[in-house]
């Protein structure tokens, strides 16, 4: 009961949070000078008038909000692109959407099942040789922007093997393309970089933390093998605020990285986000703002209830 | 025991502790109280765990180095011609060019018009030789353009008659070989690196396998086909030129480095340590010129954004109530906000530069400095000393100045050191899409930038910038973990 009683107020406040992120973009993107139609070249007065009715800008301003919000909230219809006839702004997240969130899963389960592999080895041989080389990953992929990293791999992994080595195209990796099973190995990686270096970092330190407590000692004195005490007491005590970053970070991940999607060449909604500031296109614009808001407060309000799931210290209340 | 009892004192058995055993020590005032080791305070024990820090101090030095580099280096940068600064200076000459640092250049004839006229004279209509032993070697072979790596560009004065050329290379490390005897005997020409099969060509260029270390002779020699049997006959004698890796250049571009330079001179050539771009650009300059830029950014983001976020937070936490309450929702919406289209926004509005720059990350990150330095002044402000000032009846800005400022310090530093790097991360990203500065003007975005458009091709051009970049930034990051662990106690000891 408290539980229901929780989501329905964060339901609410995620209400309130999108009509002002809605209201906000409005009047901002109108801030812009030019709307879509000036963007593009010189058109007829007939035909920019015929234009303005079909997409309501000739109406005032508060009739197009109220009826922008109408649309959206009580309809759940974004409205077509100004700039690609036809083109539903709904069809382009249902399309596209599932391209950003399908690279997103698999670069946080690369980095998810590497990272905590890394970071369990570095912390049980501290200052070892494996401790070294993760700890210079982490500062690594914590500090490199994760662009450089998608040019390095692209040269090393696809430029070069397929230029100077003579690999065979139809089979190696590409340089940029999507459609295929390969082409999901080079984003990932390099997606799953930063993961791999927060959840590694973040593993180690606990671990240690872990290492030092009580209940440690007492099942060492209990005298528990060393299998059971790593496997059942330290890991598993060391894993469960791991347990709680992995979703808001599957959800940042799944929105689309910019850069990696332009890099690789991957039609994902990072791009179309990108590309509809570019062109102005108010519809798209707002949609993806409203849509991105969305998911990402539906994925907070999860994060929350799952958090009490796991541990039950912070159950929701 | 028996050992103890008979030491000195207590051997003599009417041992009796008389007065004049004890004498009175002097007073000492105030020095009683007084430490005998330094005062070591806040400040200090975090500087002194800085120096320590092996990592920190490396990481500190690189970066002043950068800062020194970019701060002194554009004064040190050629004059050009006219007005333009150096870093934006095009030389269509040398486009694209591997880093090259200034070597000694000798000038070689080059005379393609000449050649191209004497084409056009002899090439018309010229029944073809047919006997091979009769073809000479071809004459003037040298080097047209700079030889390097990428390349080494040779031409020729064409035979009449001629089916076409074979063009040889073998390299000179080892084994003594001279000219005359690559001329003479085919044994020693080495790797045939391709065939003009065109008599009026007469040029060829090899690009393959190149190192620069070595010194190669390249031999061509004329060939005939016989009409009847298809079979190549070959001339005994071939044209032979050692060339030596980036060392000549031809006149056409010698001209470009330097007035009145003839054939047969020796001049230095550019140096270019990072290469050229496109548009024949010194990229290691605009480095150093986008050096200015990415740290000015990087000082001025920070502290602009942590001075507005400082007082937003301070009154936000001090006033608290309503006050606080209208505060934190307006920066919790000002957090919702897309910020790519706040920066587009900024852009159109006052126009692409550093400015709108400063503007745009300024606007989208002083709410986290609000933030949290909001909920260090509510812990604060609860501490006594505090209270104390507060009942004095001191004024709400002596407070935050006086009381709270300075004990925010620690955390400031922290958030202060970590947001650099990130501005300078921003800058290159915003830069790749074409938000970063205008045009002509250099920074560290913008030269990965132009890069990235061809960095198949040219990967020096991207990947030598960029490791500047990661090495700088790694640096930053280093150097504000160290800053972190000093300055937080707590922290002390997780990594």
């Amino acid at each position: 009961m408290r539980l229901l009683r929780f989501i329905l107020r964060r339901l609410m406040l995620a209400v309130v949070t999108l009509l002002t992120l809605f209201t906000l973009t409005f009047f901002l993107m109108r801030a812009v000078p030019g709307d879509p139609l000036t963007r593009t070249k010189e058109i007829p007065e007939e035909t920019r008038k015929n234009l303005e009715e079909r997409y309501g800008l000739d109406k005032p301003l508060h009739k197009q909000y109220l009826l922008q919000m109408e649309r959206i909230f009580i309809h759940g219809d974004f409205g077509t692109s100004f700039r690609t006839v036809g083109r539903e702004v709904n069809d382009i997240i249902r399309e596209q959407f599932p391209v950003s969130a399908s690279v997103g899963l698999v670069s946080v389960l690369i980095g998810v099942l590497t990272g905590v592999a890394l970071g369990i080895v570095a912390a049980l041989n501290r200052n070892g040789i494996i401790d070294r080389f993760a700890m210079f990953l982490c500062v690594a992929g914590i500090s490199v922007p994760s662009f450089l990293f998608a040019f390095i791999f692209q040269y090393c992994l696809a430029v070069y093997p397929l230029t100077v080595l003579k690999f065979n195209p139809d089979t190696w990796l590409r340089p940029a393309g999507w459609g295929e099973a390969r082409d999901f190995v080079m984003p990932s990686i390099t997606l799953a970089l930063g993961i791999i270096a927060s959840i590694t970092r973040m593993l180690k330190s606990q671990m240690i933390e872990v290492g030092f407590s009580e209940y440690i000692k007492t099942a060492k004195a209990k005298g528990v093998s060393l299998v059971r005490l790593v496997v059942l007491h330290q890991i598993r005590n060391a894993i469960l605020p791991i347990v709680s970053i992995i979703f808001p970070m599957l959800v940042f991940t799944m929105s689309g990285s910019l850069i990696i999607e332009a890099g690789f060449g991957i039609p994902g909604l990072g791009r179309a986000y990108m590309t509809s500031i570019q062109n102005s296109d108010y519809n798209v614009i707002m949609g993806l703002t409203v849509f991105f808001g969305g998911f990402l407060i539906i994925a907070n309000l999860i994060t929350d209830i799952l958090y009490g799931v796991i541990d039950p210290r912070i159950r929701v209340g | 025991m028996n050992q103890r009892n008979q030491s000195p004192h207590a051997a003599t058995a009417d041992d009796v502790l008389s007065g004049e055993l004890f004498k009175p020590q002097p007073a000492q005032g105030s020095s009683a109280e007084q430490l005998s080791r330094p005062v070591v305070g806040y400040w200090k024990d975090a500087l002194l765990r800085l120096s320590k820090n092996r990592i920190a101090v490396f990481s500190l030095t690189l970066i002043l180095f950068v800062a020194l580099v970019g701060i002194v280096g554009p004064f040190f940068f050629p004059k050009t011609n006219d007005d333009t600064a150096y870093e934006n200076a095009q030389n269509l000459n040398f486009l694209n060019q591997s880093p090259t640092f200034g070597e000694k250049l000798l000038v070689t004839e080059d005379s393609p018009a000449a050649l191209e006229e004497l084409v056009k004279e002899n090439f018309d209509d010229k029944a073809p030789l047919l006997k091979a032993d009769l073809l000479k070697a071809p004459a003037q072979l040298s080097v047209r353009g700079l030889a390097t790596v990428n390349g080494v560009s040779l031409q020729w004065e064409p035979i009449l008659g001629v089916s076409g050329y074979q063009v040889y290379r073998t390299v000179v490390a080892g084994q003594p070989i001279s000219l005359e005897d690559v001329s003479k005997d085919p044994s020693v020409r080495g790797l045939q690196v391709g065939t003009v099969s065109n008599p009026a060509q007469y040029t060829f260029t090899d690009g393959s396998g190149l190192n620069p270390a070595e010194r190669y002779i390249y031999s061509v020699v004329a060939f005939v086909t016989d009409p009847a049997t298809q079979e190549e006959l070959v001339s005994t004698d071939a044209a032979a030129l050692e060339v030596g890796l980036t060392q000549t250049i031809s006149l056409t571009d010698a001209a470009s480095l330097k007035t009145d330079v003839q054939a047969g001179d020796t001049i230095r050539g550019h140096k270019h340590i990072f290469g050229t771009d496109a548009l024949g650009r010194d990229i290691f300059s605009r480095m150093v010129s986008g050096t200015r830029i990415d740290f000015f950014l990087a000082l001025l983001v920070p502290t602009v954004s942590l001075l507005f976020g400082l007082c937003y937070g301070a009154i936000s936490g001090l006033m608290g109530g309503k006050v606080d309450m209208i505060l934190m929702r307006i920066v919790e919406i000002l957090d919702t906000l897309p910020e790519l289209l706040l920066l587009v926004l900024i852009q159109v509005a006052i126009g692409k530069g550093v400015s709108s720059l400063v503007i745009a990350l300024c606007a989208f990150s002083w709410t986290g400095y609000a933030r949290v330095l909001r909920g260090e002044v509510l812990r604060l402000r609860e501490i006594e000393f505090v209270h104390a000032s507060r009942l004095l009846g001191a004024p709400l800005m002596s407070i935050i100045f006086r009381h709270v400022a300075p004990n925010l310090l620690g955390v400031i530093i922290v958030m202060w050191s970590a947001h650099i790097p990130r501005i300078i991360t921003s800058e290159a990203f915003l830069s790749l899409f074409g938000l970063g500065v205008e045009a002509p003007m250099a920074t560290w975005g913008t030269v990965l930038q132009d890069a990235a458009v061809h960095f198949q091709q040219y990967p020096a051009q991207f990947f030598l910038p960029a490791a500047v970049l990661a090495a700088t930034l790694l640096a930053f990051y280093t150097l504000g973990d160290a800053l972190r662990d000093a300055f937080d106690p707590k922290l002390r000891g997780r990594d």
